[in-house]
């Protein structure tokens, strides 16, 4: 009797466990993944962006690849793959369309910044997602070791039965260096002759020319220093810069100094001009300035014929 | 010696605080830089002096009775004639000058006993600059003939130098040179003889 008692309240709590699981059973068999969307590799990617890469418009390095995996039960279904790419965060606001994705279907980057299809196919397949990050699009984004750019891509595998899965991966982009300027050209020699005299200052020909390229917002200074006949000399007010022309990237703003001045020895510099990076609609993140100068030959004191001064102008660019 | 070990902690744990609330108040920010620069570029000094007499013709003039009862051919105190030498200079300098004459001589006349050398006298009348001249530029020094004194044809002699100050000054100087003559060099001659004179003004660096 007690043994059959036992049995029926063990029989009970069977039946019991039974109808509580039931539902999650019934539901896992009827919700079975048909299609089973796996991140093979490349799941939280990071890259950093030093100075030469801002020559590129565009941010490209080799690890960008995510590899996907479509796994599915019914070999004959068609499916497809879609990508949806958010900015989470980063040092400025940048569009989710600044982090563009290929795949071999593509053929080109395109934007995701809404879901777009980048894969389709039938039964299993394996595949690659090329990422590029559009530096114009950055704006204002400071360097920073510390805060960086951060894209999710939610990838998510569809087939024509309506089952899915999804899956996100991880971009995250440092800007360790976010300005960076290269002189691509000198002022000439030049000769001081007698017709030079009549005039106080003397026009050096030519001009020195720089390209600048930047994320962020930045100024730009410069200082100098004189060799006379060959010996370290005090510039002391005998070099000016005549007048600045600068470029404007595409949607920034520049706001030049003031000129003629004298160019200085020492930092801060000669403030020439600065940039504010300005829009998210920029179409290359390259701007180019020119500066001519002047020597003051009333700043050169008793000078004899035959004499050289010899100058080096060094520009600065700073983030700001 | 718990109790002191808790507080010890505490304190350090404050300083901690303190020092993360600084850092975050003040912006602690990198900020990235970049520097370039250009190649060096020369300017060569190939010329400190430039010199212009103004004007270059100094007209003509005739010596009549009444000049002959003075030593002088001057109508007035400045002389018979001026003109202006402008400097332009980044240097110390010396101006030099002398002078050629030719004579034409009247028909039939002679001339005999002449002293060319002493015929013709100059005289510095002013020294002075354009705009921020020596009146700007008190440390500029001229030295200078004041006195009138016999421009020769044989030899240059020095008539002022000038200097550039080592601050600097406005590279341009002017002088202002008169001229007369001396009537008792002029020797032996006929009425309607004619002198020309031409004046070469150097300057030169020191």
């Amino acid at each position: 009797m007690i043994i059959k008692n036992r049995l029926r309240k063990l029989a009970l709590v069977g039946l019991l466990l039974l109808l509580v699981t039931l539902p999650f059973l019934l539901n896992r068999s009827q919700a079975h993944p048909a299609i089973d969307l796996i991140i093979a590799s490349g799941g939280s990617i990071s890259a950093s962006v030093v100075e030469n890469d801002l020559t590129s418009r565009y941010f490209a390095p080799a690890n960008f690849v995510t590899t996907l995996q479509v796994d599915v039960d019914y070999q004959t279904r068609s499916w497809s793959v879609t990508a949806d790419v958010d900015f989470i965060s980063g040092p400025a606001p940048a569009p989710a369309s600044a982090l563009e994705v290929r795949t071999s279907q593509t053929v080109n980057f395109i934007n995701a910044a809404t879901p777009m299809i980048i894969y389709s196919g039938t039964g299993d397949a394996t595949f690659n997602v090329d990422y590029r990050l559009d530096l114009a699009q950055l704006a204002n984004g400071a360097s920073s070791l510390v805060t960086p750019y951060v894209f999710n891509i939610v990838y998510t595998a569809t087939d024509d039965g309506g089952a899915s899965d999804q899956e996100t991966a991880t971009v995250t982009v440092y800007a360790t260096e976010a300005v960076r300027i290269a002189v691509t050209g000198n002022p000439s020699n030049a000769f001081v002759t007698r017709s030079s005299l009549m005039s106080r200052y003397f026009a050096i020909p030519g001009t020195a020319n720089f390209s600048i390229n930047a994320i962020t917002n930045y100024a730009i200074t410069a200082t100098g220093s004189l060799l006379l006949n060959g010996n370290p000399a005090s510039l002391n007010g005998i070099l000016e810069v005549a007048s600045v022309s600068a470029t404007s990237n595409v949607g920034g703003a520049i706001t030049l100094g003031t000129f003629p001045a004298d160019v200085p020895e020492s930092a801060p510099g000669l403030f020439l001009y600065r940039e504010t990076f300005g829009t998210l609609n920029n179409a290359g993140n390259a701007t180019t300035a020119a500066v001519s100068f002047r020597m003051d030959l009333d700043a050169i004191g008793n000078a004899g014929s035959g004499w050289t001064y010899t100058f080096t102008v060094t520009f600065t660019v700073t983030e700001e | 010696m718990a109790s002191r070990k808790i507080v010890g902690w505490a304190i350090l744990i404050a300083n901690l605080a303190i020092i993360l609330a600084l850092a975050l108040l003040l912006g602690v920010k990198a900020q990235d830089t970049d520097t370039d620069s250009t190649d060096p570029f020369a300017v060569l000094l190939a010329n400190t002096v430039l010199l212009d007499v103004v004007p270059h013709d100094l007209g003509t003039r005739t010596a009549t009775r009444a000049d002959l009862m003075y030593q002088y051919f001057e109508p007035d105190e400045d002389g018979f004639a001026t003109f202006n030498i402008n400097i332009y200079t980044i240097t110390n300098y010396e101006v030099y000058i002398i002078k050629a004459t030719t004579v034409s001589l009247a028909p039939g006349g002679t001339t005999t006993e002449v002293l060319l050398d002493e015929l013709l006298e100059i005289k510095t009348l002013s020294l002075g600059g354009a705009d921020d001249g020596p009146a700007d530029n008190p440390t500029l020094q001229y030295s200078q003939s004041a006195n009138w004194t016999d421009l020769p044809d044989s030899i240059n002699i020095l008539l002022f130098s000038g200097g550039n100050t080592e601050g600097g000054a406005i590279n341009y100087h002017s002088a202002t040179e008169g001229l007369r003559l001396d009537l008792a060099a002029l020797g032996n001659n006929a009425s309607g003889n004619v002198y020309s004179f031409t004046i070469i003004v150097t300057v030169v660096e020191t």
